[in-house]
């Protein structure tokens, strides 16, 4: 209050001023016809332009949800229905939209954080896709979030197959290149070439099987001797993605079981 | 005749001739309006607190533009320069600052003293009315050409009314 007063006292001949100008200029606003259509012309310049920055912000929100809105459709209709390919995908997966609200992938063991959790069915060990490309698996989750780890993480790797019927190999990245993994044990003696579809396996229990990787790339492929490494660039742009969706094997427990049964330390 | 009296009297009076007389008066199609009650601002004394002459000069500017339909632009314009008063009272202080005996007007200051205030403070004035009468960039100019011209009429209507007041007072 002190401080207040201070200043009323420090300042009070611009108040004063200021407090003559303003009633003598809304006099003057109210009582000339020039002036008042001016002013009234400024506010409602301003007037239009912040509903119309209003009106943009919940174009954009409304945009965002309409979008959610339609990954979700997407993940139904996935589950649901599809092209004969995906029919049998159709009947052993389901699928549920997400939203990558953290991630990182500059690092060479990279993670993502989806905004779905147990609450909504997720469980470790999810599939998580993106526009039909296979993006990555969730390890952990919690009530309403969850954890994952894509492709470009340099410790986990990917069953892979090129093509529907083609070799079946290791996919793996290498740590440097966020756009690019490296099939391994290729047999010398498979037929491919640059443009060749890599795509899932299903075998993990991560992925449904014919989801894609990414395509095989244009350049040469390592021979070690025993085993092709056939470079592979991903379909999906890592650093852009946003909206995902889990697919989640049905009868996975089932199925487990049954690996279990055969080897008690598989996951 | 008592300060505290004379004051208000001189307020009261050029207010008075401002609406009565001189507010009917504008010549060369606009180029010289006289705003007459300014020198009963002009005329108060120089060690006057600035918010009292702020003040003073919005209950002027509102008598004004009450009585001559001014809508606040006397009231406005009078304020502007009731700011920048004592700062000009300040560049024009003598090296030993003003005299507690004296005033702001020719008998006390001289001509050259008077003349350089009052010009500078009508031009606020005239400057402030005329751009807030414009209202748009396409007649600022205009109106501060006629703020200029305005200014030195006004100023040569004080020094002549105040010669006259002056040479009046000395005859008795």
């Amino acid at each position: 209050m002190r401080n207040l007063w201070n200043f009323i006292v420090q300042y009070q001949v611009i108040l004063v001023f200021l407090l003559l100008q303003g009633l003598a200029i809304s006099w003057f606003v109210s009582s000339h016809g020039y002036p008042r259509g001016a002013w009234v012309r400024l506010a409602l310049d301003c007037e239009s332009a912040w509903q119309g920055q209003i009106n943009e912000w919940r174009h954009r929100t409304e945009l965002s949800d309409q979008n959610f809105q339609l990954l979700e459709e997407n993940a139904r209709l996935r589950s649901s229905m599809g092209t004969p390919s995906s029919i049998q995908l159709a009947k052993r997966s389901q699928f549920t939209a997400a939203e990558v609200i953290r991630a990182t992938w500059t690092q060479n063991q990279n993670y993502f954080i989806l905004d779905r959790g147990k609450e909504q069915g997720v469980q470790a060990g999810q599939g998580v896709i993106t526009n039909g490309g296979a993006i990555g698996k969730i390890i952990e989750t919690t009530n309403d979030y969850s954890i994952g780890i894509p492709l470009i993480h340099n410790q986990i790797d990917w069953s892979a197959r090129i093509g529907a019927t083609g070799a079946i190999g290791r996919l793996k990245w290498d740590g440097v290149d966020p756009t690019a993994g490296m099939l391994f044990d290729i047999p010398r003696s498979a037929e491919f070439s640059p443009g060749d579809s890599v795509i899932t396996t299903g075998f993990q229990g991560v992925f449904p099987p014919n989801l894609l990787f990414g395509i095989v790339a244009n350049d040469e492929a390592p021979f070690d001797g025993e085993f092709l490494s056939v470079p592979v660039n991903w379909v999906v742009d890592f650093q852009s993605l946003r909206y995902v969706q889990l697919a989640k094997t049905k009868d996975a427990n089932q199925i487990n079981s049954l690996q279990n049964t055969v080897n008690p330390s598989a996951p | 005749m008592n300060s505290a009296l004379l004051i208000p009297l001189q307020l009261a009076l050029t207010c008075a001739l401002q609406i009565l007389f001189f507010q009917n008066m504008a010549f060369w199609d606009g180029w010289g309006i006289l705003t007459f009650h300014l020198l009963g601002i002009l005329l108060l004394p120089l060690n006057t607190r600035p918010v009292l002459l702020l003040l003073v000069s919005g209950t002027v500017g509102a008598t004004i533009d009450i009585f001559a339909f001014g809508g606040g632009l006397f009231t406005s314009s009078a304020v502007a320069m009731a700011l920048v008063l004592p700062f000009i009272d300040r560049l024009l202080a003598p090296r030993e600052g003003y005299e507690v005996t004296d005033e702001p007007n020719i008998k006390s200051m001289g001509v050259q003293w008077f003349s350089i205030r009052t010009i500078a403070a009508l031009a606020v004035h005239n400057l402030w009315m005329f751009s807030m009468e414009a209202g748009r960039w396409g007649l600022v100019l205009v109106g501060w050409g006629k703020a200029i011209t305005s200014s030195l009429i006004c100023w040569l209507l004080f020094v002549v009314v105040l010669q006259l007041a002056q040479s009046k007072g000395k005859k008795r």
